[in-house]
C-alpha cells in the first residue's frame, strides 16, 4: 500500500505524540545500572590500554560476514605454513607468511609443526625469519578472546583462555559480545569476589537515618570488590522525596548517606576511598521507599 | 565509538548520554518491567563497551545498538519459557506476552484515557503485538528507517514495512476510539 502525503503526516503526528508522551513519562534506568555501565566502560578502556587486543583485519563486531573472513584466514595461514615447510628443501627466495589468522587453535597446531621442522631450515635466514613471524603471530593470537568458528576450535580456545585469563572472566561470543547476568553470578560464585564493579542499594525506614539490621550484608559485594581493587572508589548517593520541604529532605538524604559511609568504614574500607555525592531528588512521596534509599556505586578510574 | 575504542572514556559518556533514554524506553516499553529492563540495559551497554574496539562504521551506531537490544529482548522472552509465534496479527503472541511473569497490570484502555492522552498512547503501544510494537518502537524511539529495522530484526523490507503499517493503523484506531 503506497503511503499518501496525508497518511505520512498522520504517521508523523502519531510518532510525535508518542515521543512527547514517552518523554513526559519520566521513566529511566536505575542509578545503579547507570553507574555500573560507566564503570564497565572505564574498566574496558583500562584493559584495552594495558594490552593490545586488536589484530589487523580482525572481524568487526558488527561485521555480518565474519565467519567467511575467518575461514578465508584459516586457508591463507595453512598455505603460508605449507610454503615455509616446502621451501626447506630448496634455496629459492621465500614469500613471507601471511598472518591473517582467525583461529587460535589451528594456528597453534601449525606453529607447532613449523617449530618441529625449524632445526632443518634455520640454515636459510629467510625461512627462520618467516618461521619466527608465524610463531609470533600464533603467540599473539593465543592471547585473543575466543572467536566462535567450530565447536572443537572454540573448545580449545576457551580452555586456553581460561588458563590465561582471570579465573572469574565470563565467556561470550564475538557476535553478541555481552556478558549475561548468569555468567556474572557464576563467576562470582567461583571466586567469591564480584567480577565487575558491583552496586548496592540500602533502604531506610521512614523518618530514619539509622541502618536496619543486615545492611552490612547488602554492602558485602561492594566491600569485597573495593578490597580486591585498590584503585576502585565508592560513591554514596542519598535520595530524597520531591514532596515536603526540600532542604529538610535533602539533609535527611545526606545523613542517610553518611550512615552508609560509616558502615563501609566499619567494614574496613578506607574513608578516603568513599565519596558522598550530592543527594538526588526522586519523584514520589515520602511513603515510597525509593525516596529514602542510598545508592552505592563503584568506579574504577 | 572510534574515540572510545582509542581510550577516550569521555567519548563513551557522550555516546551513552545521547542514546540512553531512547534505548531505555525501547527496552522498558517492550518488557514493561523496571528490573528486567535494567538488566537488559546493562547487558547491551556492557556489550558496547566490550566490543568497541571491533566496531566499524559500516552501519549507523544506532542501528547496531538497537540490533543488540533486539537480540537481548528475544533472548529474554525465550528465557521466560515462552515460544513466541511471530506471525502477522499476533493474537497468539499477545496472549503469550500477557502470561509473562511480572507484566504490569493494565486497566482497560478507556479507563486510563480520561484527562490523560499521554498515558493513553503509551498504554496503546503496550497493547500491540510483540513484533509490531518492536517495529514501532525502533522507529519511534530509535528513529530507524524501515530498511534498518528490517536489518536489525532479520526480516525482509516488506515484512518490516507491513509491521510498522499495522502498528500505526492499530494505534490510530484505538486512539480515535477512546481519546
Amino acid at each position: 500500500m503506497k503511503e499518501t502525503p496525508s497518511s505520512d503526516e498522520s504517521n508523523q503526528g502519531l510518532s510525535e505524540r508518542y515521543r512527547q508522551a514517552s518523554a513526559a513519562d519520566g521513566s529511566r534506568p536505575s542509578d545503579a545500572v547507570r553507574a555500573a555501565i560507566r564503570a564497565e566502560a572505564r574498566l574496558q578502556a583500562t584493559e584495552r590500554a594495558a594490552k593490545p587486543t586488536v589484530l589487523p583485519n580482525a572481524p568487526a563486531a558488527n561485521d555480518s560476514h565474519w565467519r567467511l573472513r575467518a575461514v578465508a584466514g584459516l586457508v591463507v595461514v595453512a598455505i603460508g605454513v605449507a610454503v615455509v615447510l616446502q621451501v626447506g628443501r630448496q634455496p629459492a627466495s621465500i614469500p613471507p607468511a601471511q598472518p591473517q589468522v582467525q583461529s587460535a587453535a589451528r594456528v597453534d597446531n601449525d606453529a607447532a609443526s613449523a617449530k618441529t621442522t625449524a632445526p632443518a631450515v634455520t640454515a636459510v635466514p629467510e625461512i627462520a625469519a618467516n618461521t619466527a613471524r608465524v610463531e609470533a603471530s600464533a603467540a599473539r593470537i593465543a592471547r585473543q578472546p575466543p572467536i566462535e568458528i567450530a565447536a572443537d576450535v572454540r573448545d580449545k580456545a576457551e580452555t586456553r583462555d581460561k588458563k590465561a585469563a582471570e579465573p572469574a572472566a565470563p565467556s561470550y561470543t564475538a557476535a553478541s559480545g555481552a556478558v549475561r547476568a548468569s555468567d556474572m553470578a557464576v563467576a562470582s560464585a567461583v571466586t567469591g569476589a564480584p567480577v565487575l564493579p558491583p552496586a548496592a542499594q540500602v533502604n531506610f525506614a521512614r523518618d530514619s537515618d539509622q541502618l536496619a539490621p543486615g545492611v552490612p550484608e547488602a554492602l558485602r559485594d561492594v566491600v569485597v570488590y573495593l578490597k580486591a581493587h585498590d584503585s576502585a572508589r565508592a560513591g554514596v548517593t542519598g535520595h530524597y522525596t520531591s514532596s515536603g520541604d526540600a532542604a529538610t529532605e535533602r539533609d535527611s538524604a545526606l545523613r542517610r548517606a553518611a550512615a552508609v559511609q560509616a558502615s563501609l568504614v566499619a567494614l574496613g574500607v578506607a574513608g578516603s576511598r568513599i565519596e558522598v555525592m550530592q543527594p538526588v531528588q526522586t519523584q514520589g512521596s515520602a511513603d515510597r521507599p525509593e525516596t529514602r534509599r542510598v545508592e552505592v556505586s563503584v568506579v574504577v578510574p | 565509538m572510534a574515540r572510545y575504542a582509542a581510550g577516550d572514556v569521555a567519548a563513551f559518556d557522550t555516546l551513552y548520554e545521547r542514546h540512553e533514554l531512547k534505548l531505555w524506553r525501547y527496552l522498558q516499553r517492550s518488557v514493561r518491567n523496571q528490573a528486567t529492563a535494567d538488566e537488559l540495559m546493562q547487558e547491551v551497554w556492557f556489550a558496547v563497551a566490550r566490543e568497541a574496539h571491533r566496531y566499524q562504521p559500516t552501519a549507523r551506531f544506532t542501528t547496531w545498538l538497537f540490533t543488540l537490544a533486539h537480540h537481548r529482548l528475544i533472548d529474554a522472552f525465550r528465557a521466560a519459557g515462552r515460544q513466541l509465534q511471530l506471525v502477522e496479527g499476533g493474537a497468539e503472541s499477545q496472549q503469550l506476552l500477557e502470561q509473562l511473569p511480572e507484566v504490569a497490570s493494565r486497566e482497560p484502555l478507556q479507563q486510563t484515557v480520561a484527562g490523560d492522552q499521554a498515558r493513553a498512547i503509551l498504554d496503546a503501544v503496550g497493547r500491540l503485538p510483540v513484533e509490531q510494537r518492536d517495529t514501532f518502537l525502533m522507529q519511534a524511539e530509535g528513529e530507524l528507517s524501515v530498511e534498518e529495522i528490517a536489518t536489525a530484526t532479520g526480516v525482509s523490507f516488506e515484512t518490516a514495512k507491513s509491521r510498522l503499517r499495522y502498528a500505526r493503523g492499530k494505534l490510530q484506531e484505538w486512539l480515535q476510539e477512546y481519546v
